[in-house]
């Protein structure tokens, strides 16, 4: 009895390493800013690394504001990779020595996506992130959503090769 | 090698500031004790694929936006910077370490007490004031450090991204320790040996204009530049125990980053050391240096240093100092790390040469986002001088508030 167990337990194991895995879903974060303000319809990968960490302060003609997903959300984790090449604790010294050196401020908090789309649509001049997932229809009216360029290609989130998706590898660099 | 370490005997005036350690080391724990949420620990690790979508729990971060665009606004997280009005940002961070060497007798002390108060009116005006009271012991083989004192104190105009100017007492823009608070910044306890013997001064007293470039490569521009003028007077040189630094000072440092974990640049610095014996002289300084990510866990950072003079000035003053280093840090988790570095000095005088190699090797880890310990081994080797080898051990804990 107890063969038979411990034989049909390691066949089970088996047929289930031989599964093929389920195809994952795609995950894409969506760049947003204020439908009132004018902007190009995208913005390059590296325009947004700087931005977010306080290189430029500048784009599309005035100022800009930047918020953040709080840290260590997966949305967040997946930003500070793909966009700006860094893990969390990279960026956690980077944003130390800025602070002890009189440097770069650090983008605003919020706590959530509704706060996210509440305060990146209140005012032009205001860029954030969140999955695409997280719109919705209402949104359209007050968000727009930034189409991101990458060594000349310009990708839609809804699009396959889009730059920024939490279904990738959560520790994979940023390309740019 | 003149490396500049003293005998270290128990001064009286160690004796009399004791008490102000003692006083500064309970103000620090008591401001640790009350972190500020810039620094205050969070969780790094994967959330569920769920979003908290709290909207009850507004953001710290926009209440700040909404309310802070008039009067004078105080605080110590960066929020304070949310709107148009004057802010001032108030923080610091403070360590404590014991080290002990196997020549003399071991040092436990608190080791820094840094304030900074960081004003801005808007994006374009900036004064910057920091003060620090130092306790630097003697222990790892550079000269120690005791005071208190205006670490920087400038003011900043930024016309734009690619020009601001920069007025006042701020940190030498030379490589990659010199600029910045690298007791609690950086992997090791020890510093290495350019830093150390001071062989370019820490601050600058005069002004600068920076800014950043961003070059197009291919089809992106993706690779920034980013550039310090400078000048002004060295202040608190003793490189290798030699006093006197006071002069016209003139420098500057390209740093080219492709991506942000790699970055290759160059430093250039002439003092002009007035003195009114025959030391007086003319010093240029170079350092070239980079930093280096191969795979995500490790990474690699050298500096190289060389300083000419332009006569020789005697017998213990060199005509040419030639430093540098190589190091490595390996990542095993995103809050424990394992850091090697080799560090090599030589002081090159008339038909002699001064050698100086370090050895160290520091395990680092941060039990919280404010805070940092760092245990090390360091093994020092002389060649070419009197001074005995020796060996360096030590457990150092900072705090940021």
């Amino acid at each position: 009895m107890h063969w038979r167990g411990v034989c049909g337990l390691t066949v089970l194991a088996l047929l289930g390493a031989l599964q093929t895995p389920a195809a994952s879903e795609r995950q894409p974060i969506a760049i947003v800013v204020s439908a009132e303000w004018e902007t190009p319809p995208e913005i390059q990968l590296a325009t947004l690394r700087r931005l977010y960490m306080g290189r430029i302060t500048r784009w599309a003609g005035q100022p800009v504001e930047r918020y953040d997903l709080a840290s260590g959300t997966r949305p967040r984790v997946t930003f500070t990779s793909q966009v700006m090449g860094l893990t969390e604790r990279e960026l956690e010294d980077y944003w130390l020595e800025q602070a002890l050196s009189g440097g770069a401020i650090p983008p605003r908090e919020v706590d959530g996506m509704v706060e996210m789309r509440r305060v990146i649509a209140s005012r032009a001049g205001r860029i954030g992130y969140l999955p695409l997932a997280a719109l919705e229809s209402g949104d359209a009216a007050r968000l727009r959503v930034l189409a991101v360029s990458v060594g000349g290609r310009t990708r839609h989130p809804r699009e396959a090769d889009y730059p920024i998706d939490m279904d990738r590898a959560s520790g994979a660099k940023g390309q740019d | 090698m003149s490396t500049g370490r003293q005998s270290c005997p128990r001064s009286a005036r160690r004796g009399a500031i004791s008490a102000r350690l003692a006083a500064l080391l309970a103000l620090a724990l008591m401001l640790a004790g009350t972190s500020v949420p810039a620094y205050a620990d969070e969780p790094v690790t994967d959330r569920p694929d769920t979003f908290p979508d709290s909207g009850s729990r507004s953001s710290r971060r926009a209440e700040t936006t909404e309310g802070a665009s008039s009067g004078w606004t105080v605080g110590r997280t960066p929020d304070v910077f949310s709107g148009d009005g004057l802010a001032t940002r108030v923080g610091g961070w403070a360590d404590a370490s014991y080290q002990d060497n196997d020549v003399e007798s071991e040092s436990v002390n608190v080791n820094h007490f840094n304030l900074f108060f960081d004003t801005r009116l808007g994006n374009r005006w900036q004064a910057f004031l920091e003060i620090e009271f130092e306790n630097e012991p003697g222990v790892r083989g550079f000269e120690e450090e005791r005071e208190y004192e205006i670490e920087q104190a400038y003011g900043r105009w930024n016309s734009s991204d690619a020009l601001g100017l920069r007025v006042g007492q701020f940190n030498t823009p030379f490589g990659i320790w010199t600029p910045v608070h690298w007791s609690i910044l950086m992997d090791t306890i020890t510093e290495p040996i350019h830093e150390g013997t001071r062989v370019t001064p820490e601050q600058q007293v005069g002004a600068e204009i920076a800014g950043r470039l961003f070059l197009r490569t291919g089809q992106e521009n993706d690779t920034e530049l980013s550039y310090s003028l400078y000048t002004g007077y060295g202040d608190h040189t003793e490189a290798f125990e030699r006093q006197g630094t006071d002069g016209p000072s003139i420098g500057a440092d390209l740093r080219l980053r492709m991506r942000e974990s790699d970055l290759v640049g160059i430093s250039l610095y002439q003092q002009r050391r007035e003195q009114e014996d025959a030391r007086d002289r003319t010093e240029r300084s170079v350092m070239l240096y980079g930093e280096w990510r191969p795979v995500e866990r490790l990474q690699l950072r050298t500096e190289i240093f060389r300083q000419l003079r332009d006569r020789h000035v005697g017998p213990g003053l060199s005509r040419r100092i030639n430093i540098g280093y190589v190091s490595g840090r390996w990542d095993f988790t995103p809050r424990t790390y394992l850091s090697y570095r080799y560090g090599y000095g030589d002081d090159e005088g008339e038909g002699s040469s001064d050698e100086r190699h370090t050895h160290t090797i520091t395990l680092g880890f941060r039990p919280t986002s404010a805070t940092r310990v760092k245990l090390e081994y360091a093994g020092n080797e002389f060649r070419g001088t009197d001074r005995r080898d020796f060996h360096f051990w030590g457990v150092s804990v900072g705090i940021l508030f």
